[in-house]
């Protein structure tokens, strides 16, 4: 139960990331490579974020 | 002038005026109303000047708009939900009309832009503009009685 619980959320914060990695890409102007570093480290910290707020305004039950 | 800074300019001085007139004058439910369709009036004007001048850098002054602006509105919602709760404020008129000038905006820059990365995010700003407007209005009008209000 506990691994399952990991599982979901890593899952979850990779979610988060992914789709805001995406978001960093379409907002910016041109793409390369120290670009896409920010974009996945700003993204990083935006889905920890993502995932606190998520909790906190929905109450697992 | 070219004709898309002339569309910008209707749309500022038309909608930013009386927007502008109504936060300044009238009734408390009014002015909130006012507030909150001037940043919906003023983030298409952004865009279409954007188009004007040729700068992308406009976009992102309206992604920031069209993002805060709700925001903004929903703030005042909550600070002054006790004084809304007996008015209840409602422009669904002007709401949506400001909503479909947005959706239009976006369209017909979306189709001169092509598609593309500045697409997808004309698009994005047009969604955070329209979705958080009508959000902003229904917090407003006392759309979401579930929220305990403070």
């Amino acid at each position: 139960m506990k691994t399952r619980t990991t599982l979901l959320a890593v899952g979850e914060v990779l979610a988060w990331w992914a789709a805001l990695v995406v978001l960093w890409l379409m907002l910016i102007s041109t793409v390369y490579t120290l670009e896409w570093v920010v974009g996945a480290c700003a993204a990083g910290v935006g889905a920890l974020a993502a995932r606190a707020g998520r909790r906190a305004a929905v109450r697992p039950r | 002038m070219n004709g898309w800074i002339l569309a910008a300019t209707v749309v500022l001085a038309v909608g930013l005026g009386t927007t502008l007139w109504g936060v300044a004058t009238g009734p408390l439910g009014r002015r909130v109303v006012a507030q909150n369709l001037s940043t919906a009036l003023v983030c298409p004007g952004l865009l279409l000047l954007s188009q004007g001048y040729d700068r992308t850098s406009y976009v992102d002054l309206a992604l920031l708009l069209a993002l805060l602006g709700p925001v903004g509105t929903l703030v005042f919602a909550r600070l002054l939900a006790d004084e809304l709760a007996e008015e209840q404020p409602r422009a669904w008129g002007l709401t949506w009309a400001a909503a479909g000038l947005g959706a239009v905006v976006v369209a017909v820059l979306c189709a001169v832009t092509g598609p593309g990365r500045s697409m997808v995010k004309l698009l994005i700003v047009g969604a955070l503009l329209v979705g958080g407007n009508l959000l902003a209005s229904r917090a407003m009008s006392g759309g979401f009685p579930g929220v305990s209000r403070g």
